[in-house]
């Protein structure tokens, strides 16, 4: 059975390419633009990776990952930003993010090497 | 000492100086005043009395004629001057120490002291006063008393003044001759005198202690008030205005400077606010526009990955390719904006780490050099065994970009066929990182600029016109971060050479 994977993005060209690259390696993507879905989803359907962006319209990404430690469910976090600041990246990683990457740095190759080194295919 | 201490001291000496002198002064006068009433007294006495004595005298010849072993024992002259003597001292009370009677062949014929009696001494005053007929008084000391001084010591006269009168004798306006008298001024006219005096100096040295309170305070006051308004400056607060410093002296104009000056760091302050202002605006604009930017460039950037995948029309391949190529130069371009924001801002982070091994952090990265070098036709020479065993505290990421940035600029400005090599010293404690190039070179007037922001070489921007002069600025501030120094040095046409000094840990050396 394919590994699942949420992404959380607000911005639908991203969210879009990510989703497509990621499908056509095999895996099962589901995608929502805002916190609040996406937690939903991850009690509901309990993927094996959940992609995240960290500025999300509603309440944002380190929000969603601190309601994740609060509720315990724990799950492989990628970070997914804008930016990549050290204090962000420390931050992310505290609230228990597994990798953290920058989107206009990394390419979607790059990408899915993370992604493959986190779950497997 | 304190300025207040030191002005005081100067003013104390300065009115003690002045009121010892105006005291001892003052007291010089009146000695003299008083000794000059006495003076003219005794010498109205003296007249009066040598008058009255003198004119009961028939024929002066006839008294002088020598009686005796010694001349004049029996003379009336020597009754009359005995007489005389007696009368000014009970009409007077001060005494008569020496009293001489000459004739008009400066011959004494009578004196006090039997001694001089008969000698024939050359007086000036007496001979003075026979000449002119008029009286004559002198103040002298008694050192001074001529020709009789034996006579003054035997007696140990005490008083530090005496008085002389030179008092002319006639018979029926007749000069026959001229008594000649010393006398002692009265012991209780002095105290007074040294006792007015005591009170006068007194007096006076009180009047210049108030004087002298009041010059110090209308001195010290102003430079106290402005002390006190230019406390606050030192913190950065410019409020404080003198009000009370209005005086038309070098104070007021010192207050009125003051508050001129108070007025200008006002303004100056509100300005340079008002620069920071503009400055922080600034920085946020690129940093907001930067990051706006990077959103749609990162979207494009994912788009062509898969587009370029799909695609299976070579030519439509290059396009996308080149496209790709652009906006990676665009990303990169917004990158180095954002971190030369942060810079300014104060908020470019570092994470930095121990250990770090020189040779892991380059390899991967000067790989990438080579490649890039061979596809620009440029040798690149370097060796990998240099780096080993190098360990150093870094930001590894960040210490890439400052690395990237310097070799990139050595790629970009070197003409096919150049050189780029990269070679490493290592002094004790450090390592230094020579990138040299044989490219178009900086003009010497533009290195000490070469790190500034937004600053461009002039023949850099002639050969390469797109770059956007943020590079060095963001390696600097990189390498000062590390503890570490960046210089240049270039000829032009001939080549760059960069140094990149960094401080290695000890431990982990050989």
């Amino acid at each position: 059975m394919a590994k699942r994977i949420l992404i959380i993005e607000d911005e639908i060209i991203l969210l879009e390419a990510l989703k497509e690259k990621l499908t056509n390696i095999g895996y099962e993507v589901e995608a929502v633009y805002d916190g609040e879905a996406g937690l939903e989803i991850i009690k509901e359907k309990k993927p094996d990776l959940l992609v995240l962006d960290i500025l999300l319209p509603g309440i944002n990404g380190y929000e969603v990952m601190e309601r994740l430690k609060k509720e315990n469910i724990s799950l492989p976090i990628l970070v997914v930003s804008n930016s990549g600041q050290p204090v962000e990246i420390e931050k992310a990683k505290q609230l228990g993010a597994n990798d953290f990457i920058i989107k206009a740095v990394f390419s979607l190759k790059e990408v899915e090497e993370r992604v493959k080194k986190l779950i497997g295919i | 000492m304190s300025l207040r201490l030191k002005l005081n001291f100067f003013l104390l000496i300065v009115f003690l100086l002045v009121g010892f002198s105006v005291s001892f002064f003052l007291a010089k006068n009146i000695e003299k005043t008083e000794f000059n009433r006495l003076q003219e007294d005794n010498q109205r006495i003296v007249k009066t009395l040598t008058q009255g004595f003198f004119s009961d005298l028939k024929t002066w010849e006839e008294s002088q004629t020598p009686v005796g072993p010694y001349g004049f024992e029996k003379s009336g002259v020597k009754e009359l001057m005995e007489r005389f003597i007696n009368f000014y001292q009970l009409l007077t009370g001060q005494k008569i120490i020496l009293l001489n009677i000459y004739n008009d062949k400066n011959l004494i014929i009578a004196s006090n002291f039997k001694e001089l009696e008969g000698m024939k001494v050359k007086n000036p005053s007496v001979e003075k006063v026979f000449k002119t007929g008029l009286a004559l008084s002198e103040i002298e000391n008694p050192k001074e008393i001529h020709p009789y001084p034996n006579i003054l010591i035997d007696k140990k006269i005490t008083a530090q003044k005496i008085f002389e009168t030179y008092q002319p004798i006639e018979i029926e306006s007749r000069k026959v001759g001229v008594i000649e008298s010393y006398f002692e001024p009265e012991l209780k006219l002095r105290e007074r005198i040294q006792q007015t005096i005591g009170i006068i100096s007194l007096g006076f040295l009180l009047i210049v202690a108030i004087v002298y309170l009041f010059f110090s305070r209308m001195i010290l006051k102003p430079i106290q008030i402005i002390r006190k308004a230019t406390e606050p400056i030192g913190q950065g607060v410019f409020s404080g205005y003198v009000k009370e410093v209005t005086q038309k002296d070098e104070m007021g104009k010192l207050g009125e400077d003051f508050n001129s000056m108070i007025r200008g760091l006002n303004s100056l302050s509100g300005e340079i606010g008002r620069l920071k202002e503009i400055g922080r605006m600034k920085s946020e604009f690129i940093s907001i526009a930067a990051h706006q930017l990077r959103t749609p460039l990162s979207g494009i950037k994912w788009v062509l990955e898969l587009a370029l995948e799909r695609e299976t029309n070579q030519e439509i391949k290059n396009w996308l390719a080149k496209i790709n190529e652009l906006n990676e130069r665009m990303i990169e371009m917004i990158s180095d904006l954002l971190n030369a924001a942060r810079i300014e801002e104060g908020r470019f982070g570092f994470n930095f780490q121990k250990n770090i091994d020189l040779l892991s952090l380059f390899q991967k990265t000067i790989e990438s050099y080579k490649i890039k070098a061979e596809a620009k036709g440029l040798n690149f020479s370097y060796s990998s065994d240099d780096f080993k065993n190098l360990y150093l505290k870094a930001d590894s990421d960040k210490l890439k970009i400052a690395f990237d940035n310097v070799v990139e600029n050595a790629l970009n400005y070197t003409p096919k066929g150049g050189l780029i090599k990269i070679e490493l010293e290592k002094p004790d404690g450090f390592v230094i990182i020579k990138i040299s190039d044989t490219g178009i070179g900086i003009k010497e007037e533009d290195l000490p600029r070469l790190f500034s922001k937004f600053f461009r070489g002039q023949n850099a921007v002639s050969f390469q016109p797109s770059g956007s002069g943020i590079g060095l600025f963001i390696t600097k501030n990189i390498i000062k971060a590390h503890q570490g120094e960046i210089w240049a040095e270039s000829k032009i046409n001939q080549g760059t050479t960069f140094y990149i000094k960094l401080p290695v840990s000890r431990e982990l050396i050989n």
